[in-house]
């Protein structure tokens, strides 16, 4: 009897354990077939989409938005999708927003491919967010056979022999930049002696440019007409451009360049937080980035892809510049709303002047 | 007995002992444990200061020579020879240019192209020390990125090998299972032991004590919990200072527990071996001492068992034992007197036995005939126990054509019944048989398991019967299959269910449809308003008309398809509100004038001048059945007159009544009705035949609609019809009086006499009893084509006559030659003139007519204007011709309130997202005399209604980004603390009801219904911008003479 109950004592909670610590099936989770990509047009090669599919099961669909507003517009309206691509002006108003999901970097091993100098940086601290996968410059497309001496500064969109010969994007934000870079303050100066200076000199270039239409994909054709001798744009219109013509040449100008990146994020609500990681992961495979190099004539911040990047891609300053062309170079950061009013304030008076 | 109780006091005694040791020992190894973390956090936190002091050496470095900071970070590094971990220092100044650098290996952070953008830049740069995450390079090193303030706003930078950190914390083993770790303070683990943990950026973050731990401002938390990894751990957290890292030192609970767990199996195999002893030696004495003697008792006890009481029990043994045994004797004795007794009465009772037989064999022969009925019924009758599992005791025979189980097989286990039920239905059951002892009867409906292998439905009833005790002693009941009725039954449910579904698609379908067409439909009217306003050649004149009238047919047949569909949905909500039913009333009736003008018909309205003056109600409603009413008296009579009645049925217009029963009534000379017709009046989608529908027009839903709205408000409706008899269509409607004093404040007339010729008997009965109300005298007259001699008959009748009230109707040819005969005529000339005209047939002014003295009142005559004008006319002094004729030098399209007093019209802002729509509101508003500003979405809207200044914002509420009420909120928060209040008109394209509320909720004013109508937009722009505009009302003077005073030509 006694020994009985001893062996109960011991027996029971040992019988207890057992039964608790059996296997639980694993849930089943179906897997998605479909992630929506949600990207500038052209930005992301369909081979890539085509290989991601072959080798998981997994499509993703291309959803492409006009401009960085419409996409953050969808955003915030809380549309499901997978993977979003972010400037970096944006990407901190989307996390401030709280419309971005924390990466797991337990699914993005591949994250280590990326220059240590393109990481942690101040839009993103931490990289929580988002992870650069592409990112280019702003500089002067000039035609060589139209200027009298090289050119290298921003300083010589003011140069009165070219008046009326220089192209311009109607972006205020730009144009500001570049009139406070040409004047040797920062980007995103907030400074209101050094704005109202910037504001002065900006207002006296009108008489020396003519307003590109901006729902132009280049520049270029402005470049191909009989008088125009530069326009400010990117490295795609300067490719465009050389394309075309010889006497073309793509200028980073010496007081800096206006940096632009375009980062992966996923949004807190999309359905399929893993798999989007897992895309990203394959995205910055060293083969997948140097295909969309090698495709997109676009820089990637991916250091292990270079070996496999054309080697007149890689050399094309136009792509990857040298890097004293970018120390002085900034990405742009969120201004506040005063300066931002300024900002348009200025350039209704910059576009009244010219009528 | 003994043995166990010994056994288990020590056993009580081993684990009391184990408990306190454990404790003890538990207790020390925890502060020795905790010792050993604050040992591990400040090994690291020295690390971690080394490589501080190491950049915070080169901070503060003479840096007029360029080369010396290199050539001594150099040293630095080389010194180390990698034991501090750092294999890259760089030096960078305020603007993030590099100074200086060195290196072991190769070049990172002096390679880095932005090193402005860089956090360990801008945290450093702004005074603050900063350590990265760990990063894991291209070739799978582990580093981080250590950056100090340096002089003058620069920054020393380092980069550092993790393995070296890694290896210390790896050293850091305590015990078999102890380990350390570290984390950042979002529990991603920087260092551990195996590399492999960190390079798969393992965080331990959803743990609830880190969690908790890094809540907490405590700078040290031990405690027992299970880890990342799942085992059950006893574990320190503690802050490296300075940083934002976490040391965490963790040990299994296991082998803390070890040694008090070889204690207690030490206690309990000796506590074992002692019991054992223990009973040994106990077991010999028990069998002499007690064991013995009681093998005698039982010896006896067995004898008197078999009957044999003579003998006694001869028993030795202890005090005790022997009690007993004599006790035992006593009862052998009693026994035996006992037995005597009984053989004794067995002889009477052999008696009684052939008594009690002959009963049996009646009672025999009426179970048989119970025993008919229960086998021939189709109800199965049963027995069972109470109990669970209610073991059946007995079933009917027929049972089998019930259950589908023979009766053997029913029988043939306890649980049977309930092992057979459907398990949805068994908690059912049980439930109902535990309420059995308290009410005695359950009936219950299950699914049975039928022999056939399908459930059948079983309806039961159970009866419990007590035995003579009180006690439970068996149910009994009947069971029978309907499974039919069943059947039957859930059809019928999921029928009514999908009637119900199929209801409310519909009424959704129509909602949505509805909406659907009006946006496209506002495109229509609007823009065929305003096309209608061009000038047009009369082919095209009469296309835009036919397009207006279509589209006015094709939005009231929505409308009436929205009201009706929402009725039935149960979804109209009727909306109460004090007004004043005469106004109401009156309104109708001026909407409906022009067409009755049109047609040649004369209309008029009377309303009991003693109805009260403010009751509640909705008078949206109340209108809108008034309208159709009234629209169709009008619609189907070709000649004659429609007269709108309105009067309180005296038994309940008592004074201090609370509720008043309005009966409202039309009365027309149209064809009449026939019996059959009006049978089918009210139905929807009914048109008295085709031949009407063709004429006349409509859906048909207009009386199906009133009928449902009236009955909402607790009314009736009917009609009262012979053929070519015409028709009075009436309703019945209660409504709460709120004020029951007379709503205008008329100018006392009392005294006057008037004269009063006007051809319509009716509507001079009416315009005499809204006369003799306010106090005036009046006599009627006969009215003839001559107005002349109408007029001097009746001063012949009543030479006191001050004013004199004219039919100026369509028969009389010209009108202004007639009023030039009346002031022509010495008797008449200075007797004031009230003229009641006709919209259509206004008199118009002419220079040779005296218009001093002359107001007309237009039909159908308002009890309030009527009074007013006799007023006017008999009292005020004679109106200068300039003021008179003011409003001509406007366009009178034109809205008064738009001008304000610099000419300059009032700028409306337009919020519209439709293209179309807002071309049509932008035209309108111009029309109106108004310029607008547009803004295309909410958030546009925002920002041009906080810069510029507008009379009134027209807000769309459906817009993508952000809707008209979020504009209107974020619109009303910015005016909040200010005296601005910009009057904001909701655009809504969806009619339902509870829109008006979510309007006036989001901050707006007001709202207007798509599609715009040109006259609601003119009513609700001026309503809103006279409120806000300084001036007031532009004339107030001007505006009341331009309804009563007569109208110039132009």
């Amino acid at each position: 009897m006694w020994s009985k109950s001893i062996l109960f004592m011991f027996v029971a909670p040992a019988l207890l354990l057992a039964c608790a610590s059996q296997p639980q099936p694993a849930p089943i989770s179906p897997l998605p077939q479909r992630l929506v990509l949600y990207d500038w047009a052209g930005y992301m090669p369909q081979s890539i989409l085509d290989a991601f599919a072959e080798e998981t099961g997994i499509q993703v669909e291309y959803a492409v938005y006009a401009d960085q507003d419409e996409a953050m517009a969808h955003l915030r309206a809380g549309d499901a999708y997978d993977i979003v691509v972010l400037d970096n002006t944006n990407v901190p108003l989307a996390v401030g927003e709280g419309l971005l999901a924390q990466l797991d970097y337990e699914n993005i091993p591949n994250f280590r491919y990326v220059s240590s100098g393109f990481r942690d940086l101040a839009y993103d601290p931490g990289n929580t967010y988002s992870i650069m996968i592409q990112w280019g410059t702003t500089g002067l497309v000039v035609r060589t056979d139209r200027i009298e001496e090289p050119i290298t500064s921003w300083a010589d969109l003011w140069d009165p022999r070219y008046a009326g010969k220089i192209g311009i994007w109607p972006y205020p934000v730009d144009m500001f930049g570049i009139t406070l870079k040409s004047l040797g303050y920062s980007l995103n100066s907030q400074d209101p002696e050094e704005l109202a200076k910037a504001a002065d000199k900006l207002l006296a270039l009108r008489p020396n440019v003519f307003l590109i239409d901006p729902t132009l994909a280049t520049g270029v054709a402005h470049l191909m007409d009989d008088q125009t001798a530069m326009i400010y744009g990117w490295s795609y219109d300067a490719r465009e451009a050389a394309l075309q013509l010889d006497t073309t040449t793509y200028v980073i100008p010496r007081e800096g360049t206006i940096l632009w990146s375009d980062n992966v994020t996923i949004p807190v609500n999309s359905p399929h937080k893993a798999e989007a990681e897992q895309f990203i992961n394959f995205l910055l495979r060293p083969d997948i980035s140097a295909t969309m190099v090698n495709e997109l004539w676009v820089a990637s911040p991916n250091e292990a892809a270079w070996p496999l990047i054309q080697s007149d891609i890689l050399n094309n300053p136009t792509v990857y510049p040298a890097n004293e062309d970018l120390t002085q170079g900034e990405f742009y950061e969120v201004i506040s709303a005063e300066t931002e009013r300024f900002y348009q304030q200025t350039w209704k008076r910059f576009l009244a002047a010219g009528e | 007995m003994l043995g166990g109780t010994f056994v288990l006091t020590f056993l009580a005694m081993a684990i009391g002992v184990t408990i306190i040791m454990y404790n003890v020992e538990q207790t020390i190894w925890r502060e020795q444990h905790t010792e050993d973390a604050r040992s591990a956090a400040r090994t690291l936190t020295l690390f971690l200061d080394r490589a501080r002091n190491t950049l915070f050496s080169v901070s503060i470095q003479d840096r007029d020579d360029p080369g010396e900071p290199t050539e001594f970070m150099q040293l630095l590094i080389d010194q180390g020879e990698g034991s501090s971990g750092i294999f890259e220092l760089v030096l960078v100044d305020a603007d993030g240019h590099i100074l200086g650098s060195a290196f072991r290996g190769h070049p990172e952070l002096s390679r880095s192209l932005i090193v402005p953008q860089t956090v360990w830049f801008q945290t450093a740069t702004a005074g603050t020390d900063y350590l990265s995450m760990v990063q894991v390079a291209q070739d799978g090193l582990p580093y981080l990125i250590m950056a100090t303030p340096g002089r003058d706003h620069g920054v020393v930078a380092a980069w550092i090998d993790m393995r070296i950190l890694w290896q210390l914390v790896g050293d850091m083993s305590f015990g078999r299972t102890g380990q350390t770790y570290i984390v950042n303070d979002r529990g991603r683990i920087l260092a551990h032991a195996d590399p492999s943990v960190v390079l798969a950026n393992t965080s331990i973050d959803p743990q609830p004590e880190f969690a908790t731990f890094t809540q907490a401002a405590d700078a040290e938390w031990n405690g027992t919990y299970r880890n990342f990894w799942g085992d059950r751990v006893f574990g320190v957290m503690i802050r490296l200072s300075g940083t934002p890292w976490i040391a965490i030192t963790e040990v299994q609970v296991a082998e803390a527990t070890r040694p008090a767990q070889v204690v207690l199996l030490v206690m309990v195999v000796s506590v074992l071996v002692f019991g054992m002893v223990t009973r040994l030696v106990t077991a010999s004495l028990l069998e002499r001492m007690l064991f013995r003697p009681l093998q005698q008792l039982q010896a006896g006890a067995e004898q008197v068992g078999k009957g044999h009481f003579e003998q006694s029990v001869d028993v030795r043994g202890g005090h005790e034992i022997g009690q007993v045994a004599d006790a035992f004797n006593a009862m052998i004795a009693r026994l035996h007197d006992r037995d005597s007794q009984i053989a004794s009465r067995t002889a009477s009772l052999a008696a009684e036995f052939s008594e009690r037989k002959r009963a049996q064999i009646e009672m025999e022969a009426a179970q048989a005939r119970l025993q008919h009925l229960v086998t021939e019924s189709r109800v199965a009758i049963f027995s069972a126990e109470v109990e669970p599992p209610y073991a059946a005791t007995y079933y009917s025979p027929n049972s089998l054509a019930v259950f589908g189980h023979s009766v053997d097989e029913l029988l043939e286990s306890p649980d049977f019944w309930v092992n057979h039920i459907h398990p949805d239905d068994r908690p059912m059951i049980e439930l109902a048989i535990e309420t059995l002892p308290a009410t005695g009867v359950v009936t219950m409906e299950y699914r049975f398991l039928h022999g056939s292998g399908v459930y059948r439905w079983i309806h039961e009833q159970m009866r419990l019967f007590r035995n003579e005790n009180g006690g439970h002693a068996e149910t009994i009941g009947s069971c029978i299959d309907i499974t039919d009725r069943k059947q039957t039954e859930e059809e019928l449910s999921i029928a009514h269910h999908q009637a119900l579904q199929a209801s409310r698609l519909k009424s959704e379908f129509l909602a949505t449809m509805s909406h659907e067409i009006r946006t496209p439909m506002n495109g229509i009217v609007g823009m065929s308003e305003l096309l209608a306003t061009t000038t047009l050649n009369a082919d095209q004149q009469e296309c835009v008309d036919i397009i207006e009238a279509s589209a006015d047919a094709l939005l009231t047949i929505i409308n009436d398809v929205l009201d009706l569909s929402k009725i039935e949905a149960g979804s109209m909500d009727l909306q109460p509100e004090d007004f004043s039913i005469e106004a109401t009333t009156e309104d109708v009736a001026d909407l409906l004038a022009i067409s009755a003008h049109r047609k040649g018909l004369s209309l008029y309205s009377h309303i009991t001048p003693t109805l009260p003056a403010i009751v509640h109600g909705d008078p949206i409603r109340l209108r809108q059945v008034f309208l159709n009413l009234t629209g169709n008296a009008i619609k189907f009579t070709e000649h004659g007159e429609v007269g709108i009645h309105m009067y309180a049925p005296s038994d309940t217009a008592a004074e201090g009544q609370e509720t008043v029963n309005v009966r409202f009534e039309v009365r027309d000379t149209g064809p009449g009705l026939s019996k059959t017709e009006i049978d089918r009046l009210f139905v929807p989608f009914t048109q008295l035949d085709s031949s009407h529908t063709r004429k006349y027009g409509g859906a048909g839903l207009g009386l199906a609609i009133s009928k449902r709205l009236v009955e909402l408000m607790g009314g009736e409706i009917g009609v009262i019809s012979q053929p070519d008899q015409g028709s009075t269509f009436w309703f019945t409607v209660p409504l709460p009086v709120v004020s029951r004093a007379c709503a205008s404040s008329t100018p006392s007339l009392v005294g006057l006499h008037v004269l009063c010729a006007v051809r319509n008997p009716a509507e001079c009965d009416t315009v005499c009893a809204y006369l003799t109300a306010a106090g005036v005298h009046v006599t009627c007259i006969a009215h003839g084509d001559d107005v002349i001699a109408n007029a001097q008959q009746a001063r012949r009748i009543n030479p006191q006559v001050s004013a004199l009230i004219l039919d100026m109707d369509i028969q009389c040819p010209d009108k202004q030659a007639a009023i030039r005969e009346v002031r022509r005529n010495p008797q008449l000339a200075h007797l004031p003139l009230v003229l009641l005209t006709n919209l259509l047939h206004r008199v118009k002014a002419d220079a040779t007519i005296d218009r001093r003295g002359v107001i007309q009142v237009h039909r159908p005559v308002h009890r309030a204007q009527l009074l007013q004008a006799l007023a006017g006319a008999a009292y005020r002094p004679p109106v200068t011709p300039a003021t008179a004729i003011a409003p001509a030098a406007v366009d009178p399209t034109v809205t008064a309130a738009a001008r304000s007093e610099n000419g300059k019209a009032p700028t409306i802002l337009l919020v519209e997202d439709n293209l179309v729509n807002q071309k049509v509101a932008v035209r309108q508003l111009q029309k109106l005399g108004y310029s607008t500003a547009v803004a295309a979405n909410g958030r546009k809207a925002v920002e041009t209604a906080l810069q510029g200044s507008y009379a009134l914002i027209l807000m769309d509420v459906q817009m993508p980004e952000l809707d008209g009420y979020e504009a209107t909120r974020i619109i009303r928060a910015a005016e909040h603390g200010m005296t601005r209040h910009v009057p904001i008109v909701a655009m809504t394209a969806n009619a339902m009801e509870g829109d008006r509320g979510i309007c006036l909720a989001a901050g707006m004013d007001d709202y207007l219904s798509k599609p715009l109508r040109i006259d609601d937009l003119r009513s609700m722009v001026e309503r809103w911008t006279s409120l806000t505009s300084s001036d007031g009302p532009v004339d107030a003077e001007m505006v009341q003479h331009g309804k009563s005073g007569i109208e110039s030509d132009g």
